[in-house]
């Protein structure tokens, strides 16, 4: 049950960045200013739309493989 | 030292590096099909992390990327902003891929989709599909390869020699290791290209403008300010609308997983578990394109005027007077990403020619061996004809490949259903696929009668869909074993 919810988790996220990435969502960040740490709002969003997807699939990862508890 | 001379040498030790990596695991693997094809299924993270990284990042990354920034601006972002989407199917697909090719002995994505539809047509129309992809893209990377050593010698080499030996070692490399040949090389010039890549893209803005901040500063204070609002523009010069841009992104997204080369790696991979560490990386890979576009930006102010934009990155080289020594590795840091993704390319279209095309007609099972040869005879086969393509060029290839993404997206629905949904049927696969590559196609020919302005690949998608469901639901089930087969595996 914990990893169909999970995944559920995931798929919603995942969904939110996809739509942040074309319209309607890009639309609110595609304007070339503020500069954030010197790139473009359009261009950071797009990276920043990149690092979101890779924690969450690393989180999925983590939750599908959960590392070996110490003893 | 003269300064070609120099450059030369330079681009020599890479290509001789290249070909050791390459030939060194030929010593390693099975002379087995499944050792040429798919590595006895041994490759490890740090392997598949580069082979799916540099199968994609390609010539057209390293010189179409800048020269998409240069030219369409806030257009480029598109190249980042499907990868991440378009990767995360492949975390559940490929582990279901690498247990049944475990299970079952497949190396190919076709071989899955006509076992699950038992179909040797679908298996035929895929490989035939996919070799007339795969030649365009793999005659592209060579003009790459021939274009950036031509120019940056300027002129000393001549086109048709750089594309020749750059691409002899590529084949040579490939026909003794297989894929893991790929694999070791790739590693190698996936290094190297990040390197080069970062080094340029995050140089020039300092040296042109005293840093990344001061350049974008600088171009929304120039009349080019409208080219850093996103969408950004079309290929001629006017803005590019909103919905051409999502649907662009997302039909790249949905095909970027199912492309033939870059799915069947899942064959390949040590464990379900390498895989998916190695899928879960590759956004990292992504933000290699990062400094890609910083060097095409850099450039709209300082190098106005150049009529090519997929030259401005050795327009910018040429111009700037660097040591003969930086210009040297810059060139083979292109090299780099022509061969990781041409070899790649070259070892799957002959893979699949022979697995998925050849070998479903035959009348008599091939045995393993003959048929590794078979497979390694058409590695020198086609990379001849894309050379030939290459060095009698014209513009209707580019457009071929461009119509490509559109194409490939329709495999998406098909695998989906494969894994996902057991009341597809043979019939429903098939019509849906071959409705989807006929509508796309129609589009992509005759765009002035879309109804909206969407990628062509969308309207493929939606017959593709519409067909797959309305003709499985009236035609008899498939057998409930072979279904339950590919349905159950997790």
């Amino acid at each position: 049950m914990r990893v169909g919810r999970n995944r559920i988790i995931f798929s919603v996220v995942m969904l939110i960045i996809s739509l942040g990435l074309i319209w309607p969502g890009y639309v609110l960040f595609s304007h070339h200013s503020p500069l954030v740490f010197g790139f473009p709002l359009s261009f950071a969003w797009v990276i920043l739309c990149t690092i979101m997807g890779f924690v969450a699939m690393l989180a999925l990862f983590f939750s599908d493989h959960p590392p070996k508890k110490r003893d | 030292m003269e300064t070609g001379t120099t450059i030369l040498l330079i681009v020599g030790l890479y290509l001789f590096v290249s070909l050791l990596t390459g030939i060194i695991p030929s010593l390693r693997i099975t002379k087995s099909v499944s050792g040429f094809v798919a590595g006895d299924r041994s490759m490890n993270v740090f392997i598949l992390y580069f082979v799916l990284g540099a199968s994609i990042f390609s010539s057209f990354a390293f010189l179409g990327g800048p020269g998409w920034a240069y030219s369409r601006g806030a257009a480029a972002f598109y190249i980042m902003a499907y990868g991440v989407i378009g990767i995360v199917p492949l975390y559940f697909f490929g582990p279901r891929a690498w247990r049944l090719g475990k299970k079952f002995g497949f190396v190919t994505q076709a071989e899955l989709l006509a076992n699950r539809f038992d179909s040797k047509l679908m298996s035929v129309v895929l490989a035939v599909l996919s070799v007339a992809i795969f030649i365009p893209y793999l005659t592209l990377q060579m003009i790459g390869a021939g274009y950036v050593l031509n120019v940056i010698s300027e002129g000393l080499v001549p086109f048709w020699l750089g594309a020749g030996i750059t691409y002899l070692i590529v084949m040579i490399y490939v026909y003794f290791s297989g894929v893991m040949g790929v694999g070791w090389s790739n590693a190698f010039q996936g290094m190297f290209m990040l390197v080069m890549a970062w080094a340029l893209g995050l140089y020039l803005p300092q040296t042109l403008y005293g840093g990344i901040g001061e350049m974008f500063a600088a171009l929304i204070e120039s009349d080019h300010s409208e080219m850093l609002i996103a969408p950004g523009l079309t290929g001629d010069g006017s803005p590019w609308s909103w919905s051409a841009f999502s649907s662009a992104v997302l039909v790249s997204a949905i095909g970027f997983s199912v492309w033939p080369h870059f799915f069947m790696r899942s064959f390949a991979a040590k464990s379900a578990y390498s895989l998916r560490l190695s899928v879960v990386l590759y956004p990292t890979f992504l933000l290699f394109l990062v400094p890609i576009l910083l060097i095409g930006f850099s450039a709209i102010l300082s190098f106005p005027g150049v009529e090519q934009a997929d030259s401005i990155l050795p327009h910018i080289l040429m111009q700037l007077e660097l040591p003969a020594i930086v210009i040297g590795l810059f060139c083979a840091g292109a090299l780099a990403a022509s061969m990781s993704s041409g070899d790649a390319i070259l070892h799957s279209a002959a893979s699949i020619w022979v697995r998925d095309g050849i070998k479903p007609m035959l009348t008599r099972p091939l045995r393993d061996r003959p048929e590794r040869f078979l497979i390694q005879i058409s590695v020198l086969f086609i990379g001849l004809i894309s050379y030939l393509f290459a060095v009698v060029i014209d513009v209707s290839i580019v457009a071929l490949l461009l119509g490509a993404y559109g194409g490939v997206a329709q495999i998406f629905p098909i695998v989906f259903a494969m894994f996902y949904w057991k009341r597809a049927t043979k019939w429903g696969a098939i019509s849906g696929l071959a409705g989807g590559i006929l509508v796309n196609t129609f589009f992509l020919l005759f765009p002035e009668y879309k109804i909206f302005d969407l990628h062509e690949g969308i309207y493929g998608l939606a017959i593709n869909v519409i067909l797959l469901i309305s003709v499985s639901y009236l035609t008899p089930r498939d057998s409930g074993a072979t279904v339950n087969k590919f349905a159950e595996i997790e």
